[in-house]
C-alpha cells in the first residue's frame, strides 16, 4: 500500500514534545491560555446557558458613595463613649455608680447581680476546715494564723 | 501534715493571702493549688503580680519541703 512517506513516526517539533509546554496543572500547558468560555456543560447546552446568564440582572454592588460612617438605627451617627448623651431624659452616667443619674441599682437584676463574692465564699468554705487544722500546727507562722483568724471572722459575720 | 512545710499548700495559701490581701482569699486559695515547681517560681509569680516580695512567713518556722533554687 502506497502512502505518504512523511506520515507516521515521531515528530520532534510537535508541541507535545516541547518541554516548555509541560504544565504542572495538567493539560492546559500547550496553549497556555485558559478558556474563559468553558462551562463544563455538554455541547449544545452552552448557548442556553449564555442566554440565561445574559438575561439575569445582577444585584447592584455597593457603591463607594455609600457613607462609611456607622449609623445608628434611627439614622443618627454613633458617637463616642465620652460624647454627651442623646437621651435627654437621662444623663450618660445613668446606671453607673458615679456621676449624675441613677446608680447601678437601677440596672436589671441579671446585669447587676454580683455572683463573684458568692463563688468566693464557696471556695473559702470548702477549704476552711483543712486550713484551720493547718493553723493549729505548733510551727504554723503567725501570718497564716492571722489570715485564718480573718476568715473565721468573715465566716461568723 | 504534722509540720509546717515550705512549699506546701498551706504555705502557698499563707504567701498568696498575705501578698494579695485577705479580701482576695478565694484567689489566694486557688493560686495556692497551682503545682508550683519551686518556692522561687511561686515567689517570682507573686512578685510579678504585686510588684513586691511575698508578704507571708519569712521562713524562720519552715521545715524544708520543696528546695529553693
Amino acid at each position: 500500500m502506497a502512502g505518504n512517506q512523511n506520515s507516521g513516526g515521531p515528530r520532534p517539533t510537535a508541541p507535545q514534545n516541547n518541554p516548555a509546554n509541560i504544565s504542572a496543572l495538567g493539560g492546559n500547558g500547550q496553549s497556555g491560555q485558559k478558556q474563559p468560555n468553558y462551562t463544563g456543560f455538554k455541547y449544545g447546552e452552552n448557548k442556553a446557558l449564555a442566554e440565561q446568564a445574559s438575561g439575569a440582572s445582577m444585584a447592584q454592588a455597593p457603591t463607594s458613595s455609600a457613607s462609611s460612617q456607622m449609623m445608628a438605627p434611627s439614622g443618627m451617627p454613633l458617637g463616642q463613649l465620652t460624647d454627651e448623651t442623646n437621651d435627654v431624659s437621662a444623663p450618660i452616667t445613668d446606671g453607673v455608680d458615679f456621676g449624675p443619674g441613677v446608680g447601678s441599682s437601677a440596672l436589671p437584676g441579671n446585669i447587676s447581680a454580683e455572683t463573684r463574692s458568692i463563688d468566693n465564699q464557696a471556695i473559702v468554705k470548702k477549704y476552711y476546715p483543712a486550713m484551720v487544722r493547718a493553723a493549729q500546727l505548733k510551727d504554723a507562722p503567725d501570718s497564716y494564723k492571722r489570715f485564718i483568724s480573718f476568715l473565721a471572722g468573715e465566716m461568723r459575720g | 501534715m504534722d509540720k509546717w512545710r515550705e512549699g506546701s499548700l498551706y504555705d502557698h495559701i499563707d504567701q498568696f493571702a498575705n501578698s494579695l490581701g485577705y479580701e482576695n482569699a478565694a484567689i489566694a486559695i486557688t493560686l495556692a493549688m497551682v503545682p508550683w515547681e519551686s518556692v522561687e517560681d511561686r515567689n517570682n509569680f507573686i512578685g510579678a503580680l504585686t510588684g513586691d516580695s511575698p508578704k507571708g512567713n519569712d521562713g524562720q518556722n519552715y521545715v524544708s519541703g520543696i528546695p529553693r533554687r
